[in-house]
């Protein structure tokens, strides 16, 4: 059997950069408020039906895009205004446990609103790879995912170290009452997480979408913890992190699924997951002790 | 400094301290620390709060930059009253705290941490000129200013958290023992910049420190707090005379 290895390798690592731009969602609000955000599927997935409306009603995907982006961020901040600035912080788990009922509320919501059909999502470029002689290189669409994903590295990583508001963001996050001190706003740092994490996230669920069978208010359940195992192997502190993980992961799972099936890849999902928190539980990229508060 | 002016203009025009505190009651949960504590600070002046351990000092300080609510009380700045206000507000309007313990953010850079100070003036150009006067002031984090905050000795970071202060302009600098810890010439150091800005910028500064001698060289009015009251505030030289006094708070 001849291998396509080099298709193979593309696909992977487009699959990997979508779990590390998800990776980095988790990454964004757990610096900002020190939450792990159960809730980031289902939101990400409300942020695609949204897209998926616009773009059926304009007939233009990249409207979607946009609307995605946008739509993530408002909901990102509702849900940080409205819900989570409630909860008692000194308990870690009362985070954990309104986020989940915040899954339920919205798949039902969803649920009832569109139904549970899978419908198609459409992907603005061909997912058939394109060929050179006889060797299947990769697909536009897989180039196309590759290209946004690092547009939104590159932003990400210009706006917090290259801004002030970036700036502000990373001292919140690591050190808040120092940080009031010096009269940064940290409650907004805070939302602002929120909503640029939830913009993420709806970003990365619109691209895995077209790749699966079809947005469903379970859409992105699958890329959630996919992507959470790329937070907790990268560390949950590291951006640098969620990005390598993500992409190891992306062609490490696309290579197991073709060479051993695909029942096999959530086994190595759990093989490597268990790994990690074996050797290093704080996560491979994690520089120090993570701080807890 | 740009700021010099205005302040000193401000300080003519307004013969009213800077800093009026009346009546402050404050303390955590159901323990009062301080009992109507009164304390004024003349705009441009140095005052030192003294006293024994466990006295409130710190808790004073961290009531007046907003970090502990006063639970009764008035804490007039240039005129408002600013008992309620967040510690964020306090800062734009001039009074920025240095706690005691050196709070470097020790995952940031030094120039990181000195910029921090500043901003929240959004201003990029001028943060960069802070940022810069800063290095003058210091030269020792100058020298270190691409390290990160826990890679820094213990008086390098007391000289960061006093130089981030005074990037974020302070008209009233609260200073928790800068000396604690450190060696004698570089507590030398630091008090001759303070001593200089105040002359420079107007700069009015309120010093908590253990040791009592140094603190009231560099003040003009001494406070002595004792069990969360004031028992005394005098100009420096006359705490200084009193034996009775030193003999009873202060120990020596
Ligand atoms: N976080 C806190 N919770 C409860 N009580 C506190 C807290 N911080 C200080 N206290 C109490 O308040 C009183 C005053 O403390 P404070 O730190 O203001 O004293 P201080 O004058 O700064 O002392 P030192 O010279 O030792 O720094 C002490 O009795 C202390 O035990
Ligand atoms: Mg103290």
């Amino acid at each position: 059997m001849d291998v396509p290895i080099l298709l193979l390798a593309g696909t992977g690592l487009a699959r990997g950069a979508i779990f590390a731009a998800f990776a980095l969602a988790l990454v964004l609000i757990w610096r900002a408020a020190r939450i792990a955000n159960f809730a980031q599927g289902a939101m990400a997935t409300v942020s695609c039906y949204v897209a998926f409306h616009v773009t059926a009603l304009t007939g233009n995907y990249w409207l979607g895009l946009a609307a995605a982006l946008v739509s993530g961020a408002v909901l990102g901040w509702v849900v940080e205004r409205g819900v989570m600035r409630f909860v008692d912080r000194s308990n870690p788990l009362a985070a954990v446990i309104v986020a989940i009922g915040l899954v339920m509320v919205l798949t039902s919501t969803l649920a009832i609103a569109f139904g549970a059909d899978y419908r198609p999502m459409p992907a603005p470029f061909p997912r058939e790879p394109i060929r050179i002689g006889d060797v299947a290189v990769i697909s536009p669409y897989s180039l196309f995912v590759l290209a946004v994903v690092a547009v939104l590295m590159l932003a990400l990583a210009l706006l917090f170290t290259r801004t002030g508001v970036g700036l502000a963001m990373r001292a919140a996050a690591f050190a808040p009452e120092v940080s009031r001190l010096n009269g940064v706003r940290v409650d907004r740092m805070r939302t602002l997480g929120w909503t640029l994490s939830a913009a993420v996230g709806g970003l990365a669920a619109l691209l895995v979408i077209p790749t699966e069978l079809g947005l469903n208010p379970h859409a992105a359940d699958l890329l959630f913890v996919y992507a959470f195992t790329v937070a907790i192997v990268g560390g949950l502190d590291s951006p640098v992190g969620a990005v390598v993980a993500g992409l190891a992961i992306g062609v490490i799972l696309t290579f197991v699924t073709a060479f051993a099936g695909a029942t096999f890849a959530p086994i190595a999902i759990v093989v490597i997951l268990l790994g990690v928190l074996l050797v290093r539980p704080q996560g491979l990229f994690a520089a120090r002790e993570a701080r807890v508060a | 400094m740009t700021d010099t002016l205005t302040a000193t203009a401000r300080h003519d025009a307004q013969p009213a301290a800077l800093l009026e505190v009346s009546g402050l009651v404050a303390g955590y949960g159901q323990g009062e620390v301080l009992h109507a504590v009164d304390l004024s600070v003349p705009a441009g002046s140095v005052v030192a709060v003294v006293g024994a351990n466990g006295a409130g000092k710190s808790t004073l300080l961290r009531v007046l930059s907003g970090l502990l609510p006063a639970a009764a009380g008035t804490v007039r700045f240039d005129g408002d009253d600013l008992a309620s206000a967040a510690v964020e507000d306090r800062i734009r309007r001039g009074i920025v705290h240095v706690p005691e313990g050196r709070h470097a953010v020790a995952e940031l850079t030094v120039d990181e941490n000195l910029r921090l100070g500043g901003l929240w003036r959004g201003d990029r150009r001028e943060l960069r000129a802070d940022v810069d006067a800063a290095y003058d002031l210091f030269p020792a984090l100058a020298a270190r200013r691409t390290s990160h905050g826990h890679a820094l000795s213990g008086g390098e970071r007391q000289m960061l958290a006093i130089a981030r202060a005074l990037v974020a302009h302070p008209r009233l600098l609260l200073l928790d023992e800068p000396s604690l810890g450190l060696a004698p010439r570089i507590v030398a150091e630091i008090l001759g910049t303070l001593a200089h800005l105040r002359a420079e910028r107007g700069l009015a500064i309120l010093l908590v420190e253990q040791n009592v001698r140094s603190a009231l060289s560099v003040a003009d009015t001494g406070v002595v707090l004792n069990l969360g009251s004031v028992v005394a505030a005098r100009p420096s030289a006359a705490l200084l005379d009193d034996e009775q006094l030193r003999h009873a708070y202060l120990g020596f």
